[in-house]
């Protein structure tokens, strides 16, 4: 976050200098992405789970047409206790379920994910990662960058027993990473902008739990979506690597994460 | 250093001794400006009939030893009246001189001198020194003169693009290069990002900038040196100047301690407080502002003193939420003793600091972090013949380095206070520096600096199995931070590492004729502190991290020759040079490293290697109303970070890529022409390859965003970047007659308005969800006037 600061000042310095422009980028083979996030809201009964494995293949750049997967055989295995969770094509936009939304992951349990795509094995192993809820969000009346911002104030404790890698959903495709490194332990509030939103309009804040590979990996994922392009104080990007392996052949490797949180969500209507 | 070299150096410093022999006298003395006493850097003193002639050094001192007798000798430089004197040299004499200026006019504004005269016979090559003046006659973005800006049309300088901060000489990044105020180390030389340079232009009498052939007595940053020295200040009268401009305004105010003994000179600069108010619609601050200090005092004959200080900070600061405020403080005490006619000496003791906190009301904390240093040095020059001069002295550094210390800024805050890991150094060197001339067409410059670093203890340092504070994760083919397996505790007194390095240093000329000379220059530098920073500019909050047990000092060999020659009265000049150079040790990072706040910055580091070459060109004119020069540069800067094992893909799959600021052709032509005593013109016409940027090679969808792939690095390169800027310069007529002299200074920044692309960055547009490429052009078409004043 603290060096998003920078080149956003830097942008509102050169904001009005900005153009679209037509560019041909290269082209490479496609490879195969696996969306598979879990959201587990254990303090419902039984446990809420949300989420899906989606897959598809990369495209160009400029792409407009997207290349959803729906032939793969996926499946999600308990190895704890080895039950296998099978999961079905749904729709023909890649999405794959669990029938009955049988998959309900619990503490404790390692997790593998199954695809057979192509002639060629992907796997991946996670947990269950627990999180903290959230106590509370308030609308507040303070601005940062201009009188159409909302300030939402949002509060959580940390676990003091253990190093909590957090991701928040701010709602409208925005996302926050945080680390506990230096609020172990203690009660947090911090504000959280946004750009035009109409009053009466509602906002749904989660926390997730991560593991720190994944916490690398949303970070690299949000600064390379391209919040803060246009700065010279950006890290040169890369190919970002998940944790989905290739069995059969390593070298074509799948983009993509695995991934189970503990889920807390909170509901605010704006005044 | 191997031992026939040592032999060399041996044999060379022998066959002088015989040299010196018959009756000799020394002449010796300050040469100074006529009308304020300032001392003047670079003056020749030649005496035409023996052949022999020295030059000022950087406190305005000369020593010449010549057989007894009577002489016709001749004081130049450019800008100044000549002064022809006959002495007859009969002892050891102090000739103190005054030069009167040529143009009785705004002295400071006005140029007096171009880029340095070129020197056939000396074997300092590349460098290029520039004087105030020529840096104020350059047009620059919005009126303000920049020392930084000026030294990016040299050849073989460049920077990561218009906003970016720093620049970069011969390939090599921002964090090589030494930056010197009066002797003292600058750590951050840019304001506002990178948009306008720390040094105010009126506090400043000359700089120059070394790219290679670095002498021994200097060390610590492997690609340049750029040396600049402020004023003195008037000790005959008080005066003062200043000019109101677009962005700031500066006043300088100079005057005599006591008459033609000492002499206070104070130079403030700020910028408007809200200076780009209109892109916001709050209560904001954008600012900046610096101060330069000086006092110098002349005890007796032999003995002088001078106290300078710097103090420069930008504050932004955005609704009372977010508060960022950083800069450099430097205070210098400098006392000049000659020990004999002709020993020169020089003792500097020296405190730097650069401070970065910042405020985030919005997260609930406080932050600060930087680098302090206390710099003790003492040099010599000794003029032991006309033949032979020698630099020698010790430079010791010690450096506190504060990564950081977070606390809470109010009582709700959740932040709980920490510091982190502070961490020690020392650095020692001594040096010993030769010119040499061996006959009277081969001129050498050799010396040996040999120094020393010590990591000191710190409170804990993390262990790692195998010191490996990296892991490469197979599965994956990535790079993870490693677990400590353990923590070490150190006294401060304790070493957790020293490095010791003999850097050899060697440049010859060869005077083919007097008008032709080819030169050549080898030196070898070892830099033990890193500046952390993985983006293509370096952020005012980036820290400085010492060599220690997981980060080896940087190595630089560099090797250069080039081809020198002056044409037609001296008035043209030409020039040319290649180099190469190969720095090991060079860091890089992991993916998604993050360098801020990290108190185990080695389990995010990775050790690589940098190499350059290039080929430069220069033709000047100095004097006459026409003057400028073209230069022209051609050049690849590289990096690579192999695997450690076969098994690692190392960074960019271990292969050579680009930095961020090559550049393969760089043009820039300087042009300046004075109409007649009212009016004057300059102009600048900048040609460059666009820098390498990543387009992305394919993209995905990954939880709603949309996430572009890359390639390998930097294989991309924006469009082409050109530019013209001209600036008038109005000196009124009337100004002869009356005690303030004005002047106006209208400028046009990028006359044709490119829009020259600072960045092509990819994402998604929020109305039409599809991916575009957004281009950022920072300067189109930017006017200017700024008014100077001088009483």
């Amino acid at each position: 976050m603290k060096k998003q600061l920078v080149y956003f000042l830097f942008l509102l310095l050169l904001s009005s200098c900005q153009d679209v422009i037509e560019i041909d980028t290269p082209s490479t083979t496609p490879r195969l992405v696996v969306d598979a996030n879990f959201n587990v809201y254990t303090n419902q009964n039984p446990s809420q789970v949300e989420g899906s494995i989606k897959l598809s293949l990369t495209t160009d750049y400029f792409d407009i047409e997207k290349k959803p997967i729906n032939d793969a055989q996926v499946s999600i295995t308990n190895e704890t206790d080895g039950t296998v969770y099978p999961f079905t094509a749904i729709d023909n936009s890649g999405n794959y379920k669990s029938p009955n939304d049988s998959f309900i992951p619990e503490f404790g349990n390692l997790y593998r994910l199954n695809i057979l795509y192509s002639n060629e094995n992907y796997s991946a192993e996670t947990v269950l990662i627990p999180s903290v809820p959230i106590h509370k969000v308030t609308e507040g009346s303070g601005s940062l960058f201009g009188n159409d911002d909302t300030e939402i104030i949002v509060e959580f404790t940390d676990d003091p027993s253990r190093n909590d890698f957090y991701l928040f959903d701010m709602d409208f495709n925005e996302f926050l990473t945080t680390e506990d490194e230096f609020y172990q332990g203690e009660t947090f509030v911090f504000s959280y902008f946004y750009d035009n939103l109409s009053s009466n309009q509602e906002v749904t804040i989660k926390i997730m739990g991560l593991e720190e590979q994944f916490y690398n990996y949303m970070n690299n994922i949000l600064e390379q979506s391209g919040e803060g392009g246009g700065s010279p104080f950006q890290p040169t990007p890369s190919t970002i690597r998940g944790n989905i392996v290739n069995t059969s052949n390593s070298a074509n490797f799948a983009l993509g994460y695995f991934s189970i949180s503990e889920t807390y969500a909170y509901t605010l209507t704006l005044n | 250093m191997n031992r026939p070299l040592v032999w060399f150096f041996l044999s060379l410093l022998c066959t002088l001794q015989t040299l010196i022999g018959q009756e000799k006298f020394t002449l010796y003395g300050t040469v100074s400006d006529a009308a304020s006493n300032e001392t003047l850097i670079g003056v020749t003193i030649a005496i035409p009939e023996l052949q022999a002639g020295v030059i000022t050094n950087e406190y305005g001192f000369y020593s010449i030893t010549l057989p007894q007798g009577s002489y016709q000798i001749s004081i130049s430089s450019i800008g100044f009246k000549e002064i022809i004197k006959t002495i007859n040299l009969t002892k050891d004499t102090t000739l103190n001189l005054q030069l009167t200026e040529e143009a009785e006019q705004l002295e400071e504004i006005i140029l007096t001198e171009d880029i340095e005269k070129l020197d056939i016979r000396k074997p300092q090559m590349s460098v290029n020194s520039l004087s105030a003046g020529s840096i104020k006659k350059i047009p620059a973005i919005l009126g303000e003169a920049d020392v930084l800006k000026s030294i990016l049309l040299l050849p073989g300088v460049t920077s990561a693009g218009e906003g970016a901060s720093g620049f970069n000489v011969r390939g090599g990044s921002v964090d090589q290069n030494l930056i010197l105020l009066d002797e003292a180390t600058i750590y951050n030389s840019s304001h506002l990002f990178g948009f306008f340079s720390v040094f105010n232009p009126d506090a400043i009498k000359d700089l120059k900038l070394y790219k290679g052939g670095i002498p021994a007595k200097y060390g610590g940053r492997v690609s340049s040196v750029l040396d600049i020295y402020q004023k003195e200040g008037n000790s005959k009268t008080f005066k003062a100047n200043g000019g109101i401009g677009i962005v700031s305004s500066r006043l300088l105010l100079e005057g005599p301690l006591k008459k033609d003994q000492g002499a206070f000179l104070l130079a403030g600069r700020s910028s408007y407080a809200h200076l780009f108010l209109p892109l916001f619609d709050n209560d904001n601050k954008a600012y900046f502002y610096d101060l330069n200090t000086k006092l110098n005092y002349r005890l007796n004959k032999n003995n002088n003193l001078y106290v300078s200080g710097y103090f420069g900070r930008d504050v932004f600061s955005i609704s009372n939420s977010f508060v960022n405020t950083y800069g450099n403080s430097v205070i210098n005490l400098r006392w000049n003793h000659l020990f004999s006619d002709k020993i020169f000496s020089n003792l500097s003791l020296i405190y730097s600091d650069y401070f970065y906190g910042l405020e985030l009301d919005f997260v609930g904390f406080k932050w600060n972090s930087g680098i302090q240093n206390f710099n003790v040095k003492y040099d010599f020059k000794h003029y032991i013949s006309n033949d032979l001069k020698l630099n020698y002295g010790v430079n010791n550094t010690y450096y506190r380095f504060n990564p950081g210390e977070i606390e809470p800024n109010r009582s709700d805050s959740g932040i709980t206070p920490r510091e982190l890991i502070n961490k020690y150094a020392n650095e020692f060197a001594a040096y010993i520096d030769a010119e040499h001339k061996v006959t009277k067409n081969i001129t050498l410059q050799y010396g040996l600096r040999w120094s020393n670093f010590i990591r000191l203890g710190q409170e804990k340092l993390f262990i790692y199995e195998n010191d490996q504070a990296v892991d490469f994760n197979s599965d994956f083919q990535i790079y993870e931070s490693a677990e400590p397996i353990g923590i070490e505790r150190f006294e401060r007194d304790a070493q957790i590492a020293s490095f010791n390095n003999l850097e050899p240093r060697l440049a010859l000329s060869y005077a083919i004729n007097d008008l032709n000379s080819v030169k050549a220059s080898y030196n070898h530098m070892a830099q033990y502190l890193h500046l952390l920073s993985n983006t293509s500019s370096p952020t005012p909050l980036d820290v400085w991290a010492p060599s220690g047990k997981f980060i080896q000092p940087q190595i630089l060999d560099q090797f250069a020759i080039g081809y020198f020659k002056n044409l037609k009265n001296s008035d043209y000049s030409f020039e040319t040079e290649a180099f190469y150079k190969n720095v090991k040790n060079r860091i890089d990072y992991i993916d998604g490293a993050n360098l801020i706040a990290n108190d185990a910055i080695e389990q995010v580091l990775l050790n690589g290697k940098m190499r350059a070459y290039g080929l430069e060109f220069m033709l000047k004119k100095s004097g006459g109303n026409f003057n400028g020069w073209l230069s022209y540069t051609f050049s690849r800067s590289e990096q690579k970070t192999p695997g450690r094992t076969a098994l690692e893909t190392g960074i960019n799959n271990g292969k050579w890529y680009t930095t961020s600021f090559d550049k393969t052709h760089d043009v820039s032509l300087n042009t300046s022409y004075d109409l007649n005593e009212k009016w004057s013109f300059t102009s600048n016409l900048i040609f460059q390859t666009g820098q390498p940027t990543n387009y992305p090679i394919g993209n995905y969808e990954y939880q709603d965003l949309s996430i572009p792939i890359y390639g390998e690095r930097n294989k991309q390169r924006l469009p082409s970047y050109h530019r013209l800027d001209i600036a008038a310069t109005l000196t009124p007529r009337k100004n002869k007659r009356r005690k303030l002299q004005s002047q106006w200074v209208f400028g046009i920044y990028n006359v044709y308005n490119r829009k020259n692309a600072a960045s092509i960055s990819f994402g998604r547009n929020e109305d039409t969800s599809n991916n575009e490429a957004l281009r950022t052009s920072i300067f189109g078409i930017v006017p200017s006037v700024t008014y100077n004043f001088k009483f």
